[in-house]
């Protein structure tokens, strides 16, 4: 009687957690995204740890994997960034974790590095990184208090943030006399052009603005195009335009430099650099 | 059976063959295309890598055709080449109907011949300077045997239907006129080993020997026909009406013998085809190559099956890898440091094989393992480079962060 009992026991016991087990095991698709949710609430460890979770239960889906190498390379750099003693390499290691950063919008974290890296390098460059972010941040007098450069050290970059953030802290008349002033070289990087489309749609001058965002549409890879129209769309300068049919219009226009990597698509062909592949390799060594 | 009905069961065998291979079992024709192997020798050859696309057997179907070549002439061109194929049925079909076929001045066609040589030199030049196929996206057999994917152009359908449509007025005008595999293959040609040859004695000189050839070869004015252009297609002793006092016949220089049974053409194409994909598979040369440094006086090598390493672009990119300058570096690679390694990659749209060399005193498996596998980061681009590599049986799951 008492073995048959503890028999039943057993089997009740079996039963429920063989029925229980998948309802409270994540899936890996969930725990991946459990791992995003992670990762945007700034938590690198915990978000490192649930795409390795994600990658242990579906080892046939590369993304994970892809998640969790780039993870542990973050969290590999942020631990040696506070003791690396080499300039060249802390700048690297800053570099790339600010890349990271940006690309999944980690602002908390993106605002202590650029400050960081500003404090370090003070350049013209590091002081528009770090103005973007404070102007992502709608922290617009400080970006104003970052960009205020001798005249000699300020660049097309800086005077067109300059110009966004005074507009935004009220002064439009000086943002303009900015924006009158501007003058930017035939060989503008694309976010040299973007930023200065975001001062002229600032300061009221919509068809400039329109010009120069077709104009860094043209000028950017094809795998990177996307990631800058959707910055444009979300843009708070860009808004006031938002329903110009020449905006709607500029936002379909195509690229018009190949790839400068190897695009990494499933095959050569139609693979806008292929012609420049090995060139291209070479470059990069 | 007649000998031309022979040839025509042939052609349709192997074209059905190959329709089936294609469109069946989804075999990459391309990677058999004998021109493949013309347009990726000097790539090959200069930077060890080949065409996207294309593989070693490219190689060895060129070295079979040229086998075939140096034997029968251009026998390939009237057997075994789809386009040969289509574009004669074309024409024969159009005299069924009643069409009427347009003859082209002896004058005409040998400057018209000369066509093919600049179409050939100027494919050779665009594709060796771009490091691409330029021709692919003209090419009329691509047209046919491409699976209508993403790489195809409608200028290949264009260029087909052009062929097609000319088929029906000239006997086939591409292969005499414009093919570039016939540009290379005719100074092979002309040093043939079988011949037409004809007995003056019992030859008539009705003519119909000449009238018949469909590369418009006076074969009623020579003894023996050693031009390059002879397709030994025997329809010139088909239409004989002397054959059987072998006014005309088939068969190898003098020194050699008389005659030759006209099955020997299909067997030494079958025998140059199977010795080609036998090659292929027996010695799979490497389609990519890449070294660099000085090979050290020991060296130990390792191969891997990698997922993801689909194409030569690809290769180009495991490369970049090998060679990151971050702290995954490869020991003794890196700009600064030219330490021995070489990679010999078979790119493969499922899994692919790589063999590494390297110098054992300065670096190991893991660390290259590492380098293939780990995010990369480039400064001058502000850009994260994921790896898109996945290397068999090797995974970096539960590999901690250093100083955690």
């Amino acid at each position: 009687m008492m073995r048959t009992k503890q028999t039943v026991t057993s089997l009740v016991i079996l039963t429920l957690f063989l029925t229980a087990a998948p309802v409270l095991a994540d899936t890996a698709e969930e725990t991946f995204a459990k791992g995003e949710t992670l990762l945007r609430n700034g938590d690198f460890s915990a978000a490192l740890q649930s795409y390795a979770t994600a990658a242990r239960a579906d080892q046939s889906n590369p993304e994970y994997m892809q998640h969790y190498t780039m993870m542990r390379r973050i969290v590999d750099l942020r631990n040696r960034l506070n003791t690396e003693t080499n300039p060249q390499r802390w700048e690297y290691m800053a570099k790339g974790l600010r890349a990271f950063y940006a690309s999944e919008q980690i602002y908390p974290d993106l605002l202590k590095l650029d400050q960081e890296l500003h404090l370090r390098l003070k350049s013209a460059d590091s002081a528009a990184m770090l103005a973007e972010t404070q102007l992502a941040l709608d922290q617009n007098a400080a970006a104003t208090k970052t960009l205020s450069l001798e005249p000699s050290e300020a660049t097309e970059m800086t005077q067109s943030l300059l110009g966004i953030a005074l507009v935004r802290c009220g002064k439009t008349d000086s943002a303009k006399q900015i924006a009158e002033k501007l003058s930017l070289p035939g060989d503008a990087s694309p976010s040299v052009t973007y930023a200065a489309a975001r001062l002229y749609a600032a300061t009221g001058d919509s068809a400039r603005a329109i010009g120069l965002l077709s104009a860094c549409f043209q000028a950017v890879a094809p795998s990177q195009l996307e990631g800058f129209k959707s910055r444009a769309k979300q843009c708070p300068e860009f808004a006031a335009i938002a329903s110009n049919p020449e905006f709607a219009r500029a936002l379909e226009t195509k690229s018009k430099v190949p790839e400068s990597k190897c695009s990494e698509g499933s095959s050569c062909a139609g693979c806008p650099m292929s012609r420049k592949c090995p060139k291209s390799q070479n470059d990069r060594k | 059976m007649t000998a031309n009905n022979t040839r025509c069961a042939f052609q349709a065998g192997l074209l059905v063959m190959t329709l089936t291979g294609v469109f069946l079992f989804g075999t990459n024709a391309e990677a058999w295309c004998p021109f493949g192997g013309a347009e990726a020798i000097y790539t090959y050859l200069r930077e060890g890598n080949l065409l996207c696309s294309l593989g070693v057997s490219n190689f060895y179907a060129l070295g079979a055709v040229v086998l075939t070549v140096l034997l029968l002439r251009r026998a390939f061109c009237g057997y075994a080449c789809p386009l040969g194929a289509i574009s004669e049925w074309l024409g024969v079909a159009s005299r069924r109907f009643g069409m009427r076929t347009l003859r082209v001045s002896a004058k005409l066609d040998r400057v018209l011949s000369l066509s093919k040589y600049v179409v050939l030199a100027a494919i050779l030049a665009a594709t060796w300077q771009l490091g691409e196929l330029a021709f692919r996206g003209y090419c009329p057999a691509y047209a046919l045997l491409s699976r209508h994917g993403a790489d195809i152009t409608v200028w290949a359908y264009v260029v087909a239907g052009a062929v097609a449509a000319v088929s029906l007025l000239i006997t086939m005008p591409f292969c005499r006129w414009f093919c570039p595999l016939a540009a290379v293959l005719n100074p092979v040609a002309r040093i043939g080993l079988a011949r037409i040859k004809r007995d003056s004695t019992s030859c008539t000189n009705c003519g119909q020997c000449a009238a018949s050839c469909p590369m418009a070869i006076p074969v009623d004015q020579l003894r023996q026909v050693t031009a390059s252009r002879c397709l030994a297609c025997m329809n010139c002793i088909e239409a004989c009406p002397n054959r059987g006092q072998r006014a005309i016949f088939w068969g190898p220089p003098e020194c050699l013998g008389h005659a030759w049974p006209k099955a020997t053409v299909i067997a030494i194409l079958l025998a140059c085809s199977v010795a080609a994909v036998a090659a292929a598979y027996l010695m799979p040369l490497p389609a990519f190559v890449n070294s660099r440094g000085a090979a050290p006086d020991r060296v130990a090598s390792f191969e891997l099956r990698i997922r993801e390493l689909t194409c030569r672009g690809r290769a180009n990119l495991l490369v970049g890898f090998l060679e990151r300058d971050d702290i995954y570096q490869v020991p003794g690679a890196g700009p600064d440091n030219l330490g021995y390694y070489k990679l010999e990659a078979w790119p493969d749209p499922v899994i692919a094989l790589v063999r590494i060399t390297y110098d054992p005193e300065i670096t190991d498996e893991d660390s290259i393992k590492r380098a293939i596998t780990e995010p990369y980061y480039g400064m001058a681009e502000n850009r994260w480079w994921l790896s898109p590599f996945q290397i068999e049986g090797y995974t970096t799951l539960g590999f901690e962060p250093e100083n955690q």
